[in-house]
């Protein structure tokens, strides 16, 4: 039986590939044949993702996919949707002691992917240490149900929710836009990824104490950075902060993308301010930007969206799309993106380390992604060039905090292909 | 001034001769075209006749770099001051600069504090230059800032945090000095809030870079004996100060002295503030390119008690929540910090009034609300969408966040 794709789907395709990826580094070397076996039987609790994309005249369907997920040796991509996959929009690879875990973000988000990966950890690591005893009352094994308000393909209502705005979504007319970075997949070989290790206990002794998330004061740091490194810049910065928006949705389960933008909105009067302003600045434009009423928004723009393509042929569809993705996103400096603490469920004995890493054509050119292992922050800076410029006077402004931090090796990094049938 | 006033005022400048450094800047802000500055020349009866400051004799370059220098930190400091949203401006020292008459014209209270032969000068100067209601926002004091008494007394009857700015005080500190004035900015913070701010540890790396930046090819060692020699005083090197060319081990040996006084300071970097500069603009496309990347991690330094509640000093006003109901108008007066400790509180009392019922509408008096983090803009919105909320007295570093986050848009702001 098909299931439907979600519209976003239709903006995927050359130009617009929106993959992620997730690097689980382990503290020892990778089995290859204990990750095949430990896919497999996850696999089996996460059907929804076991699909292939197939044409149905204009109009994209999903349908059940029985082969195998692919694991590539040496972190090798492997193209979303196409033989090389196995038909599949999910891919492994591993490389020394790295799991990579490949998808695209038009399918899930990193909260609707967290339990197959996890799920996947577990039965590998279960293999790799017989005698290692995880808790698995937030683990979801193979075998159990599948609820239908995980698996659901349209979690969104048939009509329009009613609409209160909480307000302040303006967004500035001009944003400041790095002027280093080059524009779309044209360089895409020279995206970087600078990890930083940062101690949560320092961290959030300072961010706590200016009523800070991690997100929030990371995006307050780089502001800084970014204005120290232009100092003539007038224009306002502008932040992106990824938030979900499954609460608004009254879906919690649900295991599509429901991933929103806020902007915060730095503009240069903010330039040399204390760092407890600015994180206030963005805490205070999160909560009215993220909140339930203004996500609503989003709801029922997805729902005008369903409406707006009904009808459409495919290459309509797919131009339309896009067109509203950018819009959605809008014209941002850079973005921050935090997954949250996660139940480890003691899995993350024998994890150092997770670096999420996606699409960067579809950020302002520099993004960050924050996820929490044990006690370390890893904050991954992405940007579409090697220069370091950012990511040192990042780590200034660390330095100058108090905050300790280990920095990893810049490293290259590649993004699989993705590829919608014709 | 009677003849033995000018035979005191001459022994005090003999005794101490950083006042001919102090009226020097009063001449170059009157270059950079202040008109304050030249009137408070024209008020002293100086000109550089008079004035004995030996960085009078510097070249074209030389005095470029001073003015930009000199302007910046004026400039920058100001700035920094106004958006601390701190209510007391204290200069310490104060020099000859026109700052008490700007604060006092931006409606800001303004004390100034030096050695007594300044104090004397300015105390009878500034009050010709305002009108009588300005005036009042002005006060000269004369203290020794290693001596806490006479800051204390200085202080004693003043209310509201205080903005402390220093520029060109630390570098005549030996380390025997420097300490005691730590401890006293610490005792200072402690007593009234508000935060310490401070251009002098990298004073000498902002000159030397600027000046190389704009022409010179003088070496490091070259700068500092120029520095020195057209200093009217000695200057040392002491605990707080960032050496020329040592800043990455110097910056967090400053740290650390200061959190060995109970201290903890954030870096302000001051390159968009030199680019503001009248000075700066007198350079050509490439120096300004050369003098903004040579400067662009030049900082001041502002620094905030490590005491209590993360780090904040807080005794502007104390936190405190007056509410009643006014017909159907929930009244609510919330004074202090509005943050993660004390925004529970007024969501406690709001719910209590909420679960008696009768409010119709929620009126926020802030005129003594220093400062809103987002927990209490999150306990604004919950009232908000149950509500309404509507916002008086708001003051301007208030309205600033309200502004910046948006929630402007959504809540009542009464004028």
């Amino acid at each position: 039986m098909s299931r439907k794709v979600n519209n976003l789907m239709y903006a995927a395709g050359p130009g617009m590939l929106g993959t992620i990826r997730t690097g689980i580094e382990l503290a020892e070397p990778v089995d290859r044949q204990a990750l095949e076996q430990a896919v497999r039987k996850a696999a089996e609790r996460f059907p929804y993702f076991a699909v292939k994309m197939a044409r149905r005249g204009q109009e994209y369907v999903l349908e059940p996919n029985g082969r195998p997920f692919v694991i590539s040796p040496e972190g090798r991509c492997a193209t979303l949707g196409t033989e090389e996959s196995n038909g599949h929009m999910f891919a492994f690879a591993f490389d020394g002691n790295r799991i990579y875990a490949d998808t695209s973000h038009f399918i899930t988000d990193g909260v609707g992917k967290f339990p197959f990966i996890k799920t996947v950890l577990y039965y590998y690591l279960s293999a790799m240490h017989p005698d290692e005893t995880f808790d698995t009352q937030t683990i979801v094994l193979a075998g159990s149900g599948v609820p239908e308000a995980e698996a659901e393909d349209d979690p969104y209502p048939p009509e329009l929710l009613p609409e209160t705005p909480a307000g302040g979504s303006a967004r500035p007319e001009k944003v400041f836009k790095l002027p280093d970075q080059p524009e779309g997949y044209e360089h895409a070989d020279e995206w970087t990824s600078l990890v930083f290790r940062i101690s949560q206990k320092d961290m959030m002794a300072y961010a706590s104490s200016l009523d800070g998330s991690p997100a929030t004061f990371i995006a307050s740091l780089m502001y800084k950075a970014i204005t120290e490194c232009h100092p003539d810049n007038r224009l306002p910065v502008v932040c992106g902060m990824q938030h979900q928006f499954r609460k608004a949705l009254k879906k919690p389960f649900s295991h599509q993308c429901h991933v929103n933008v806020a902007p915060i909105v730095y503009p240069d009067r903010l330039r040399n301010r204390d760092v407890e302003l600015l994180n206030t600045i963005a805490r205070g434009s999160l909560i009215i930007r993220a909140d339930d009423a203004n996500d609503v928004l989003t709801i029922n723009r997805h729902i005008r969206n369903e409406q707006a393509i009904r009808g459409m042929t495919i290459e309509e569809k797919r131009g339309y799309m896009r067109r509203e993705i950018l819009d959605g996103i809008g014209e941002n400096t850079f973005e921050v993106s935090y997954t949250g603490r996660v139940p480890w469920s003691g899995l993350d004995k024998y994890i150092t380390n997770v670096v999420p890493y996606f699409d960067m054509t579809l950020s302002g050119g520099l993004s960050i992604e924050i996820f929490s292992v044990r006690d370390v922050f890893s904050v991954n800076i992405m940007q579409r060039n090697g220069d370091r410029k950012y990511a040192e006077r990042f780590a200034v402004l660390l330095k100058e905090f108090g905050i300790s931090f280990e920095a990893d090796e810049a490293e290259r990094f590649g993004l699989c292909g993705f590829r919608v049938p014709e | 001034m009677g003849e033995t006033e000018k035979k005191d005022q001459a022994l005090l400048e003999k005794t101490n001769p950083v006042f001919n450094t102090a009226k020097m800047t009063l001449f170059q802000m009157a270059k950079n075209d202040n008109p304050n500055a030249a009137a408070i020349i024209e008020k002293m009866g100086l000109t550089e006749d008079t004035q004995k400051s030996k960085s009078f004799s510097m070249g074209p370059e030389e005095e470029l770099t001073f003015r930009i220098v000199l302007e910046t930190r004026y400039l920058t400091m100001g700035k920094l001051a106004r958006e601390s949203g701190f209510p007391v401006h204290v200069d310490l020292p104060c020099g000859y600069t026109p700052r008490a008459i700007e604060t006092a014209e931006e409606g800001r209270k303004y004390i100034g504090m030096d050695l007594p032969a300044v104090i004397s000068d300015m105390s009878g100067i500034i009050p010709l230059l305002l009108d009588g209601k300005k005036q009042e926002l002005v006060r000269f004091c004369a203290v020794d800032a290693t001596n806490f008494q006479s800051l204390e007394k200085a202080l004693r009857d003043v209310k509201g945090r205080l903005c402390i700015n220093t520029e060109g005080l630390l570098m005549y500190f030996s380390d025997a000095e420097i300490h005691p004035f730590l401890d006293n900015i610490k005792k200072l913070l402690d007593t009234h809030g508000g935060c310490w701010i401070t251009a002098d540890p990298e004073i000498k790396p902002e000159h030397y870079r600027i000046r190389n930046a704009i022409g010179s090819d003088s070496s490091e060692q070259e700068t500092r004996l120029l520095l020195q020699e057209k200093a009217d005083v000695n200057d040392l090197q002491n605990a707080m100060m960032v050496r020329i060319g040592h800043e990455a081990e110097d910056i967090p040996r400053v740290q650390a002295v200061l959190s060995e006084h109970g201290l903890k300071a954030e870096r302000i970097r001051i390159a968009g503030g030199i680019a503001e500069t009248k000075a700066f603009a007198q350079l050509s496309p490439e120096q300004k390119k050369a003098v903004l990347k040579s400067t662009e991690d030049v900082a001041f330094w502002k620094v905030v008690s490590a005491g209590s509640a993360g780090n904040r000093a807080e005794t502007g006003h104390s936190f405190a929540i007056y509410d009643g109901l006014n017909g159907n108008v929930l009244e609510l007066r919330v004074t202090g910090r509005l943050d993660s400790l004390t925004a529970p509180q007024l969501l406690e009392v709001y719910e209590k009034r909420e679960a008696a019922g009768g409010i119709g509408k929620v009126r926020v008096d802030c005129h003594a609300l220093d400062y809103i983090s987002s927990a209490g803009l999150r306990v604004l919105l919950i009232m908000q969408k149950k509500h309404g909320v509507k916002l008086a007295a708001v003051n301007s570093a208030v309205m600033e966040i309200l502004e910046t986050t948006g929630f402007d848009s959504i809540l009542d702001l009464e004028e």
